[in-house]
């Protein structure tokens, strides 16, 4: 495996019919990275902070690209988001926001806290595929990421 | 005689040229046309930057880092639509020359011969070329790309990988930080600009005198206006060091510039359809 093969994708959505969408088009584009989902803003933090249920992650890697739906129950993504690039320690890693969500307060609101990107998630599963293509070929074949040195 | 004012650009680092052509299009228009002379970039730039023309007189041999061909395509870059076309002067008319030069022109409408220029044949270029001209359509601002470097090669090279996957939207550049902030801030040399939409998407090098790439980087990231706008550093180092502090401060992603000209252009195509047609930029609200 190659250095960002190795990278671990987390994904954090709490709709069960968008994660089975997302991993579909993963399995589509046959990509290699170990991909983990969460389903909701506390999971997420406890999952990144090495907390909780994932206390045995502690000395494993931190994921290298985080995609973030905005709409989760318990802490949503926005709070979440905020407190991620807040973190010295996690504000590294690059956001990716994949939500329905169009509202321009989101779009605006979610770069102002420093989200890397921000994705509409499209209505069709082949336009799904080709956005996820289109992604992992960006941050995994042209851009360095800070945790693959 | 043409309907429209000729409104010309000269670019000619010879004022011996500039006279003569002055001469003969005050031989064929009397005192209906407006000639302005920039004898180098700099000052072709400053000119364009405050009055807007309807023709590009360009010398090819401009004695400058650049060639006037290089400036013509740098302005059509820059202003797309909305750019003159150019009328090139060239002292070498062999038809290999032409033919060679018409391969990468952007906008130019006539290639004329210095030594073969009389006032008939310019009037006729320019006359031409007003009246093909296309009024200005009415469409939706692209959004435009900003790129930070202080190396002119660098900044040539990835115009050229624009060029290469014609890209249609409009390709800005500054040569250091305190050009870029001037330019974000729309300020100094950068004031026309105030009603124009801030860039989409800044290609930032952390390499550059006066102000670096980090501080600069730092300093967008903090302003309440500025920190939305992407940012993508793009530079020669890929030290671990660079890569972490950009990250920490809020670069949007981190690239490594390619060494060869075919990888630029693949990193290029690559950069450009991820954050114009799969992203939603912060640009495209209102």
């Amino acid at each position: 495996m190659s250095a960002s093969e190795r990278l671990t994708i987390l994904m954090a959505d709490d709709d069960p019919d968008d994660r089975l969408l997302v991993q579909d088009a993963f399995d589509e584009i046959r990509l290699r990275n170990p991909v983990f989902f969460v389903t909701d803003g506390v999971e997420l933090m406890d999952y990144l902070h090495r907390r909780g249920n994932y206390t045995h992650l502690a000395d494993t890697a931190l994921p290298g690209l985080i995609l973030l739906d905005l709409n989760m129950p318990k802490k949503d993504g926005r709070e979440s988001l905020k407190e991620i690039k807040q973190d010295p320690v996690l504000r590294t890693i690059p956001i990716i926001i994949l939500t329905t969500s169009s509202a321009e307060e989101d779009i605006l609101r979610s770069y102002d806290l420093g989200t890397n990107s921000f994705i509409i998630k499209p209505v069709t599963f082949d336009k799904l595929v080709d956005i996820i293509r289109k992604v992992t070929q960006y941050w995994f074949e042209i851009v360095r990421l800070p945790a693959s040195n | 005689m043409s309907a429209i004012k000729p409104d010309i650009l000269l670019l000619d680092d010879d004022a011996n040229d500039h006279l003569l052509i002055r001469e003969m299009l005050n031989r064929v228009y009397g005192d209906e046309f407006h000639l302005d002379w920039a004898c180098n970039y700099a000052e072709g730039e400053q000119l364009v930057s405050s009055h807007h023309y309807n023709i590009f007189l360009v010398d090819y041999q401009l004695n400058d880092r650049f060639t006037g061909f290089d400036w013509s395509n740098t302005m059509y870059l820059k202003y797309k639509e909305k750019c003159p076309p150019t009328i090139l002067l060239t002292g070498q008319p062999d038809a290999e020359n032409i033919r060679a030069l018409a391969r990468h022109a952007l906008d130019v409408s006539y290639f004329l011969a210095k030594n073969e220029l009389c006032a008939e044949k310019l009037a006729r270029a320019i006359d031409s070329t007003l009246r093909n001209r296309a009024l200005v359509k009415n469409t939706t601002p692209l959004t435009s790309i900003l790129m930070a470097d202080d190396d002119p090669d660098d900044r040539l090279l990835v115009a050229d990988a624009f060029l290469e996957i014609r890209l249609e939207n409009p390709l800005d550049f500054v040569a250091d930080g305190i050009e870029l902030l001037d330019y974000l801030h729309r300020r100094g040399s950068y004031r026309q600009l105030a009603l124009s939409p801030l860039p989409g998407l800044i290609l930032l090098d952390l390499n550059m005198p006066r102000k670096g790439g980090r501080e600069v980087l730092q300093e967008i990231k903090q302003d309440a206006q500025l920190r939305k706008i992407p940012i993508v550093i793009l530079t020669t180092s890929g030290a671990e060091a660079d890569l972490v502090a950009s990250y920490q401060l809020g670069a949007n992603s981190f690239i490594v510039k390619p060494v060869t000209f075919d990888k630029l252009v693949q990193t290029i195509r690559i950069v450009t359809d991820y954050w114009l047609n799969s992203v939603t930029l912060p640009s495209a609200i209102g």
